[in-house]
């Protein structure tokens, strides 16, 4: 079976040849091949990744193929132990932040817990040891406290910085 | 032709960063998963609507029970966030601040989250110079609080007044059934009388 491919289609048109081991790290292609059974010479449209996106996707499947499979969700203790990524990932993630979330979603629709897992994280360490105002100036966030709630976390944080 | 003017339309639509906040909740709790108690409270709380919203229903968030902050370094204005967070928090019931230079100002945003706060039982706040004015907010708040029933001010440079603050507070308050107030300058005269009506609440507890 291996180097056996199939064919997916983003939704800016491009086909994609991808060995069927590697495109099944997707649970929902997985599904889609399984479930639906579908014929191998078919194409399979992914209406909601486009190309630059899926490139990227396929590169960071084809590098974790042989990754041990990830302990199941656990819903009790969410809370992750660890903030590690490693530095082929690392390498990988170096993109404008447009890139890195349109990565999430396409890895939360294609159901690739992995990539979902470590594009999260990287989004949570540009968060962790800022202030709001870091925050805001990192994600480009708007302010959008009504004037009397702003007015009054000003007024509060004047007063503490004048003390 | 027609394939090539579509390719140019998603790469202009691809300008058009997809923002963090334009992500769906799911997503952003997972991220959250990511973060510790502290950083959602004190780097997420206040950056804007939608993030406060989110938080305030995020699971993790919802059903945390104690958050221990010990050795933070955060201040006044870490103290007002924490406030902030407490009065939407309906879970919270231990809070360890020792040792987090809050300060009278940061005791007075305290004192205002515990006038509403209906969940918090025990409130460390051991060695944060809160002083006398701090005391006194704090003791503002006991006259409303019926639901603390363990508050550790050691260490905080508390004198005569404070102290006397407290004692008229607890006189009012049947709750608290612990105040702990070692290594402060209250006085033998006040210590005795606090500590009389805490074994007051005590007894009121136990019968």
């Amino acid at each position: 079976m291996a180097g056996h491919k199939i064919k997916l289609q983003s939704n800016d048109g491009d086909i994609f040849d991808v060995e069927v081991e590697i495109a099944k790290l997707s649970i929902t292609i997985k599904t889609m091949l399984e479930d639906l059974s579908m014929n191998e010479e078919e194409i399979i449209p992914l209406p909601n990744i486009n190309s630059a996106i899926f490139k990227k996707v396929i590169q960071w499947t084809t590098h974790h193929k042989d990754d041990p499979p990830l302990p199941p969700e656990d819903d009790e203790n969410r809370e992750k132990n660890t903030n590690d990524i490693s530095s082929w990932d690392q390498e990988f993630l170096k993109v404008d932040q447009g890139t890195l979330f349109e990565l999430i979603l396409a890895a939360n629709y294609l159901d690739i817990k992995g990539l979902l897992d470590v594009t999260c994280t990287s989004v949570a360490n540009m968060i962790k040891g800022k202030t709001s105002e870091e925050i805001r100036q990192t994600f480009n966030i708007k302010n959008d406290f009504t004037p009397q709630e702003e007015e009054q976390i000003k007024k509060e944080n004047e007063w503490c910085e004048n003390k | 032709m027609t394939y090539t003017i579509r390719k140019q339309a998603t790469y202009m639509a691809g300008k058009v960063h997809l923002s963090f906040l334009a992500l769906p909740v799911e997503i952003v709790y997972r991220i959250l998963d990511n973060l510790e108690p502290k950083t959602i409270l004190l780097s997420l709380r206040n950056v804007c609507e939608r993030l406060n919203k989110i938080t305030d229903t995020y699971p993790r968030y919802q059903t945390l029970t104690t958050l221990n902050l010990e050795f933070n370094q955060i201040g006044p204005l870490g103290a007002q966030h924490l406030t902030d967070a407490l009065q939407h928090n309906m879970t919270l019931t231990t809070l360890n601040l020792v040792v987090n230079q809050i300060g009278p100002l940061g005791a007075q945003h305290l004192a205002d989250a515990l006038q509403h706060n209906m969940t918090l039982i025990t409130l460390d706040l051991r060695a944060n110079k809160i002083g006398d004015i701090g005391a006194q907010h704090l003791a503002d708040a006991l006259q409303h609080n019926t639901t603390l029933t363990t508050l550790n001010l050691g260490g905080n440079q508390i004198g005569a007044l404070g102290a006397q603050h407290l004692a008229d507070a607890l006189q009012h308050n049947t709750t608290l059934t612990t105040l702990d107030l070692h290594s402060n300058r209250i006085g033998h005269i006040l210590e005795t009388r606090l500590k009389e009506l805490i074994e007051r609440n005590n007894e009121r507890t136990k019968s």
